[in-house]
């Protein structure tokens, strides 16, 4: 019934990396990064432009109601550090495009994908194409959540999805259960300790959470894939998302047959 | 039962999903969740819980720091039960009393029983799903913990009668059979 | 005529959906609410969403000051 990514009894393959990205401080990045935190994780770098609003608290753990209008970085990092003194800490409030993203790849053993929108994410691909470091891509789209590790030589976003969707709910009109979006931030940082063994695949999590349904689909590199197939060379470019709103969601792309 | 207006601003999100709505938003703020003990994983699945509008009634203490300086009732005000808890919540090991209706959080998956599941059944399962885990899979499993009590609040769960476990398992969580007790094992 | 209205040109995302949702949700089967709207957002949203939680769009025109007028037909279909 419900299969998602945990290392589990492969205890020995745990890999915890030293320095993390976490883009998006929100429904995803506050269970990763409280995850991360406590498998030991060195080094968190959060990345957010956003403040907290009175509707993130549903499902943004760190943030609670004194914290409204605070910069989510802020709110964040106020409770890491409380909670993990040993903890290193850098706090981006800013927007990743493509003039900063390349850095934040080089600066990090990894980067999770805790972000709302669909071009980012697929610019959030690109890089870890271009950089050769690993992402952890991950999305709640109501009772759906989604979670892949992108890795060098193996499968990436567009190998999964050819091109970003246009008709997605973009923006917060999404509904999301607050527990859905702690899954699959979880997730996330579970599938960030835990390299794939296989060059050239990957396995994408499918979590349904209306019926407790799971599976993993395997995902395989495409040669002709636009990012990372043979001679591909991505251009990273900022793209508007389709409907922007003054508080975002996390959003999924829609798949198309991989 | 109408929601205030703070708790449409606060709850907006959950309130659009189609299966949820105002009237599940409500069901979620009256189905209070009793904590019998505590673990991380617990907390998690606490904390996921007092954020979404489920009340609680913690007769244990947190056990990770996690919501250290965190009252419930700064964390959301509707996380302070004032009705009788419909649901029990614990670590796998816990001995004590429980409502039929428990979630029993272990270190190596989450065990769920139903109304008329016999203790003896939940508790064997819950002890199959005792073990050591990475401290980022109690995020995971407290985090699941969550989700079953709030798909139960909001009727929509398969698992509403009878005995259903979840276990960690490379590379999956999967569904776990349930342990039965000496007096409901197969030819017995 | 319709039998409420629900003015939601001061609501931003997700609120204007939301408050929509829940009068829809307080109306009896076949009632019909009418909305105000403005902007791009909730008109491209608003009508979506009402139609994915089953209800019907009746009709969506233009007014002279620059707001939408929204009519919907609540239908609770089960889920």
């Amino acid at each position: 019934m419900l299969a998602i990514v945990a290392p589990g009894e492969h205890e020995g393959w745990v890999h915890v990396p030293a320095r993390v990205c976490v883009v998006g401080v929100g429904g995803l990045g506050c269970p990763a990064s409280l995850a991360l935190a406590r498998a030991g994780v060195g080094h968190l770098t959060l990345v957010d432009p956003d403040r907290v609003d009175v509707s993130n608290l549903h499902r943004q753990l760190w943030h609670h109601p004194q914290d409204v209008g605070r910069l989510k970085v802020e709110s964040a990092g106020q409770k890491l550090r409380a909670q993990f003194p040993s903890l290193g800490l850098a706090l981006r409030p800013g927007r990743v495009d493509a003039s900063n993203v390349l850095a934040l790849f080089e600066d990090h053993d990894l980067v999770i994908d805790a972000t709302d929108g669909v071009q980012v994410k697929f610019l959030l691909s690109d890089a870890a194409v271009l950089a050769r470091r690993p992402l952890i891509y991950g999305g709640v789209l109501r009772f759906e959540g989604l979670a892949m590790r992108v890795q060098p030589d193996g499968p990436c976003l567009r190998c999964l999805f050819e091109t970003p969707p246009v008709d997605v709910p973009t923006c917060a009109q999404a509904g999301v259960l607050g527990s859905m979006a702690a899954l699959v931030g979880a997730l996330q940082a579970t599938l960030a300790l835990r390299p794939e063994q296989e060059k050239g695949l990957a396995w994408l999590h499918v979590l349904d959470g209306w019926t407790l349904a799971a599976r993993t689909v395997r995902v395989r590199r495409r040669k002709d894939c636009a990012a990372c197939g043979e001679g591909a060379n991505p251009v990273l470019r900022d793209e508007a998302e389709a409907a922007a709103c003054p508080t975002p969601t996390s959003t999924s792309p829609v798949r198309s047959a991989p | 039962m109408a929601l205030r207006e703070e708790q449409i601003q606060r709850y907006g999100r959950q309130i659009l999903l189609r299966e949820v709505g105002g009237k599940g938003q409500e069901q979620l703020l009256h189905f209070p969740v009793r904590v019998e003990g505590r673990s991380a994983a617990v907390d998690v699945a606490v904390s996921v819980l007092a954020a979404s509008g489920t009340p609680l009634v913690c007769v244990a203490p947190p056990a990770d720091g996690f919501l250290a300086g965190a009252v419930l009732e700064a964390f959301n005000p509707d996380a302070r039960a004032g009705e009788p808890a419909r649901a029990s919540l614990a670590p796998a090991g816990f001995g004590g009393e429980l409502l039929p209706v428990a979630v029993l959080v272990g270190g190596q998956g989450v065990a769920f029983a139903g109304g008329t599941t016999c203790r003896d059944c939940l508790d064997a399962t819950a002890r199959s799903l005792e073990g050591p885990s990475n401290p980022a899979e109690h995020v995971l499993l407290g985090s699941l913990a969550a989700l079953i009590l709030q798909r139960l609040a909001l009727g929509f769960t398969p698992e509403g009668q009878g005995l259903s476990a979840f276990r960690l398992q490379a590379p999956a969580l999967a569904a776990a059979t349930p342990t039965r007790c000496p007096a409901h094992t197969a030819g017995n | 005529m319709s039998d409420a209205h629900l003015d939601i040109t001061r609501e931003i995302c997700p609120m204007t959906y939301v408050r929509v949702k829940l009068a829809l949700e307080g109306l009896p089967d076949g009632a019909v609410l009418e909305v105000r709207l403005k902007g791009q957002e909730p008109l491209k949203n608003v009508p979506r969403s009402a139609r994915e939680d089953g209800h019907e769009v009746l009709s969506l025109d233009a007014q002279a000051d620059g707001t939408s007028r929204l009519i919907l037909r609540a239908r609770h279909g089960g889920r």
